[in-house]
């Protein structure tokens, strides 16, 4: 190939380099804070079935075996998932992008042993809370919580973006908290504390062009 | 592997995408695959607006992006967007880059 050709193909990877560590950043930003927000919006929940008992006694019964709790919860949560279906899809397209660097591996592979795995850890979750031991509910939250936390560094792989301390912090506190929250209730809004401050942080850098 | 090079240096000769510039710009918008604002384009590239505005206009005559006033959260703006014809481009060009790998 011709040095212009090599030229042309330089410029274009400094300018798709330039171009998505910034949109990936936003939408990283964006992410944290919608998920942020999620603990907040299950306790509104709590809150307005505790304030009004009609919905109260609602929320208590069962479908198909399944509290109805849970049922809502699930709804919020894929709606927080739709709400976040850009970061995903960014996420996904960038991780097998033949340009990007530090790629090693089966990522299609990859990715659907990752949702599948965590579907599947959602599903079996109510029936071991049936159980009624904590420590078996575990388990489940652990293994979420990892998979959320190597998802979101797919993100890093890719070289686009550098991981701040923000990132590090918003995913540890993740593996840590997310399964400790179903003994200390008080962990879900820590969490939620510090995935708006990444949030916060992620858009910040943007705005600065850091 | 040869079939593959000439491919790949005829579309880089298309007008259209003859610039790193405009090719990067295309890419990027086919890994978000959603709308840019210009403005946030402009940030991202440190290039003067009509620089940019003459890359998005070209690549707009060929029908590889739409560019055009739209609403946004933050009001109204305007946005640029890859079309099908752009995404099919864009992919092509990924395959022989992989393929060439």
């Amino acid at each position: 190939m011709s040095s212009d050709v090599h030229e042309l193909l330089r410029v274009s990877n400094v300018t798709v380099r330039r171009v998505l560590s910034r949109e990936l950043r936003k939408a990283m930003g964006l992410y944290y804070l919608l998920w942020g927000t999620y603990p907040i919006a299950i306790a509104a929940l709590y809150t307005i079935s505790y304030e009004f008992s009609g919905i109260d006694s609602a929320l208590s019964l069962r479908v198909f075996s399944l509290p109805m709790m849970f049922i809502i919860m699930m709804a919020i949560a894929m709606i927080y998932a739709f709400l976040s279906r850009r970061f995903f899809s960014m996420a996904y397209r960038v991780s097998r992008s033949p340009i990007i660097v530090n790629r090693r591996g089966r990522y299609r592979l990859r990715w659907v042993i990752t949702s599948i795995i965590m579907v599947t850890t959602i599903a079996v979750y109510p029936i071991l809370v049936g159980l009624g031991n904590v420590y078996i509910e575990y388990i489940p939250a652990v293994v979420y919580a990892t998979l959320v936390a190597f998802t979101n560094a797919t993100f890093f792989k890719s070289g686009f973006i550098r991981a701040r301390y923000y990132d590090y912090l918003a995913n540890a506190s993740f593996i840590i908290l997310f399964p400790l929250s179903l003994i200390y209730y008080f962990g879900y809004y820590i969490l939620s504390l510090i995935w708006i401050y990444a949030g916060a942080r992620s858009l910040l850098e943007v705005i600065s062009g850091g | 592997m040869v079939d593959e090079v000439d491919e790949l240096i005829r579309m880089l000769k298309d007008e259209a995408l003859s610039s790193g510039v405009r090719l990067g710009i295309l890419i990027a918008l086919y890994y978000i695959d959603g709308y840019v604002t210009f403005t946030d384009l402009q940030r991202d590239l440190d290039i003067p607006k009509s620089s940019l505005h003459q890359h998005l206009s070209m690549l707009q005559e060929n029908g590889l992006v739409e560019f055009k006033r739209g609403i946004t959260p933050l009001g109204v703006r305007t946005v640029v967007k890859i079309t099908n014809k752009g995404k099919g481009i864009v992919s092509r060009y990924l395959e022989l880059v992989r393929a060439l790998r």
